[in-house]
């Protein structure tokens, strides 16, 4: 079983330090320098082996510490102001309910990845061993990471408080409550698989799946907010039950032979990396309408692009017509709270005008610039690409177009809801004593629409980063979309909080409209040549 | 009119596949271009299209006027997999194909004239193609390199996923069309290469070279291929 683990462990290690230095390869001064033969070479990966155990026993404890200070500090500082020997409660009743969800959602037993893939299906190690080896050394890790950090942790409690905030033991228990609960999860998983087939996980599960996360999350935070929490005489019994229950789901997993059939039944588990991005590409295609009346009066490339919006109807329109509506919502409670109540619309007029920075990262994520262009790719170009008479430059230049007028228009539906709303909402909570503000708002946001929209179809065009086999393979496109997201955050969250909103609307129509027309004509000058299926 | 690759060379890394890559392919010939696996046959289509940058070297046609570098009017790659638009159905592939090829393509006809051509049944001209067998998927791209009637045809493994009957429709297509054209076929299939190609070219060690058949019968022509291709083994 040792031995099972260490194969597979070696085995992922060497697929990361590949996938590493390809990608490193990639770059443009470090692809001539590295040599291809690094690939092989065993020192690299003996090292990389050392260095990832390291990481791997730093992250025992480094991960439950971060866990702790995520899932419980703030809450636990929010449900109680004063230190007092009461929070020790409120911390085992949370416990218990993420636990539960952790037994659901982070449980990989039967997770399979290209990992899985080449060493189960490949390699033909036996399926059981595989999975039972990683698993134990997954509950391992929880098990010592749990101790580890809750033995500090109680020790700091109790300094903290003058008096431990509850027994010791729960040291002991609770680490084996985790434990036990991923354990009574994953047979019961298993056991299910068994009779009907079935594997529930949170790609299978939908929708009831995530219900039940988020009525476990809610029990966890929720219930200690109206002062209920489990008493600790009833945990204590619940945790014994538990526990004893898990030596049944030992056994039961320990002799279970159904593995493989686990694995093979696992949509990502027959092929690597491509077959995620496959799926997708099938998960696009499965939702294309073909509807009677379906057509265009265009001709040529804007033909093409108004059959694509209607084929992808379900994919393209239905979104931002959902989003709009519930904009439409968000924005009739505001305006309904505006003038019924005269504190709450004071509060809202003030702060709304300052708040038109945040609206930045707003926008970012209402966008779906990314997402369209990744339809467009996988459900159109990755084929038409292939054909010399797609790439001729006016071709793709018309193309161009046609999809930038489709992508503004399709971004501009809840856009334009809160560039109405909000003047809206400003004129009814009181008004402002500067007119400028109204057109100042619609501008601005309907300013930061267009750029998104404008900004991710000339990354695409410019960059193009998905290749023939669909995998995303551009570090630039990878770098230029991160920095996207940071200078977005920086913009709304520091640099917007230093100018006036009048200023910082201005300079933001004055940004974009230098912006614009460099990226248009970079793309018109530029995408005939780059416009590319990458081999 | 003839296709003239000259001296071309491509290098991944340190890996040379193509070193100076040259032959003259000349037109109303069918060609079989064969060569084990990794030889650089897939490389050699890839650059003539410009899916892929050659290192060196040049590709152009030569006829009574002179000659020019390839244009990509010049060419049509038709692919083992077959990619097609999946979210259009056949017909409406045909009308983009000719709006944005309007005045290329000489004497236009309507969508329904090629797809009866290329005996796509009526009922099916009106599903998405993502809903076509591979044997469907295979004629259509077929049918539009047919139509752009490109000078040079490139094809990759073109028959060996269809079923006897529709790899025998291809095979007549390609005949009738050959007079006009310069069409290379690159196959691992010998019978297929032995059947259809009038001239076999072997890719090997980077380099094109022609297998004489002068007046070998097929059984012995088929072992100097084999021995031509084991060269390279022994080089």
């Amino acid at each position: 079983m040792i031995n099972a683990f260490l194969i597979s462990f070696r085995l992922r290690i060497a697929c990361r330090v590949n996938g590493i230095l390809y990608w490193l390869k990639r770059l443009p001064l470090l692809r001539r320098i590295l040599p291809g033969s690094l690939y092989g070479a065993g020192w690299l990966k003996t090292a990389a082996t050392i260095l990832a155990a390291q990481w791997e026993l730093f992250s025992f404890f480094f991960g439950k510490i971060l866990y702790l200070a995520v899932f419980f500090g703030p809450a636990l500082a929010l449900l109680h102001s004063e230190r007092d020997a009461a929070w020790g409660g409120t911390f085992l009743h949370i416990f218990l309910f993420l636990t539960l969800a952790g037994a659901l959602f982070n449980n990989p037993i039967f997770s399979a990845d290209a990992n899985t893939y080449y060493t189960v299906f490949l390699m033909r190690m036996d399926a059981r061993r595989y999975a039972l080896s990683n698993y134990v050394y997954f509950l391992l890790k929880n098990l010592l990471g749990f101790a580890g950090v809750l033995t500090p942790a109680w020790l700091l409690s109790a300094a903290l408080l003058k008096e431990p905030a509850d027994s010791p033991w729960w040291i002991l228990l609770l680490p084996l409550l985790a434990v036990a609960c991923k354990l009574i999860a994953a047979a019961g998983n298993l056991a299910l698989f068994h009779r009907r087939g079935i594997l529930l996980n949170d790609l299978s599960g939908g929708k009831p799946y995530f219900a039940l996360l988020f009525l476990l999350l809610l029990a966890a935070y929720g219930l200690p907010c109206l002062g209920l929490i489990v008493p600790g005489a009833v945990l204590l019994v619940l945790c014994c039950i538990l526990i004893l229950v898990a030596v049944p789901a030992v056994l039961y997993l320990h002799r279970s032979r159904d593995y493989r059939r686990v694995y093979q039944a696992y949509p990502y588990a027959a092929a690597p990396a491509q077959a995620v991005q496959q799926a997708v590409q099938q998960g696009y295609q499965n939702k294309l309408v073909l509807e009677e009346g379906q057509g265009s009066q265009h001709s040529g490339c804007a033909y093409l692009n108004d059959l694509f919006i209607q084929r992808h109807r379900k994919m393209l329109v239905r979104r931002p017509r959902r989003l709009a509506l519930i904009l439409c919502g968000v924005l009739a409670a505001a305006l309904l709270a505006s003038a019924l109540s005269r504190d709450l619309a004071a509060e809202i007029n003030q702060r709304l005008i300052r708040t038109l920075p945040s609206f930045l990262l707003v926008m970012y994520f209402i966008n779906r610039g990314e997402t369209i262009t990744q339809i467009m790719f996988f459900n159109c170009d990755h084929s038409l690409l292939a054909y010399r008479f797609y790439r001729r430059p006016q071709v793709i230049l018309e193309l161009f177009r046609a999809r930038l007028r489709t992508v503004i228009s399709l971004n501009l539906l809840p856009t334009a809801v809160i560039a109405a709303g909000l003047p809206l909402l400003l004129l009814v909570s009181g008004g402002t004593e500067r007119p400028v503000e109204y057109p100042l708002l619609a501008g601005s946001i309907l300013t930061m629409s267009v750029f998104f929209s404008v900004h991710y179809l000339v990354l695409y065009y410019l960059l193009q980063p998905y290749t023939a086999g669909l995998e995303k393979k551009s570090p630039a496109y990878a770098a230029l979309t991160g920095v996207t997201y940071l200078v977005c955050y920086f913009v709304a969250t520091r640099l917007g909080s230093l100018m006036s909103p009048l200023l910082f609307g201005v300079v933001l129509i004055l940004f974009c409209a230098a912006y614009l027309p460099i990226a248009l004509l970079l793309a018109y000058r530029l995408a005939p040549k780059t416009f590319r299926l990458r081999q | 009119m003839k296709l003239v690759i000259s001296e071309m060379r491509k290098s991944f890394d340190k890996k040379e596949v193509l070193r100076g890559a040259s032959f003259t392919f000349e037109q109303g010939r069918i060609y079989g271009l064969l060569g084990r696996n990794g030889a650089g046959k897939t490389t050699l289509f890839n650059c003539l299209n410009e899916d892929l940058r050659a290192d060196g070297g040049s590709a152009f046609l030569e006829d009574e006027g002179g000659r020019r570098p390839l244009s990509c009017d010049d060419i049509g790659y038709v692919l083992s997999t077959p990619v097609l638009p999946e979210f259009l159905t056949a017909r409406e592939f045909l009308r983009f194909f000719l709006d944005i090829n309007r005045g290329r393509v000489p004497y236009p006809k309507e969508p329904d004239v090629y797809l009866d051509y290329m005996q796509i049944d009526p009922e099916d001209r009106g599903k998405l193609m993502k809903d076509f067998s591979h044997g469907m998927k295979n004629k259509m791209q077929m049918l539009v390199h047919f139509i752009a009637d490109p000078p040079v045809l490139l094809l990759d493994e073109p028959l060996t996923s269809l079923d006897v009957v529709m790899a025998d429709e291809m095979k007549q297509l390609l005949r009738r069309r050959k007079e006009t054209h310069i069409t290379i076929l690159s196959t691992h299939i010998m019978e297929l290469a032995l059947d259809l190609c009038d001239d076999i070219v072997i890719l090997h060690n980077g380099a094109l070279s022609p297998v004489e058949r002068e007046h070998l019968d097929d059984a012995a022509y088929k072992d100097r291929i084999i021995a031509a291709l084991k060269e390279e083994e022994n080089d």
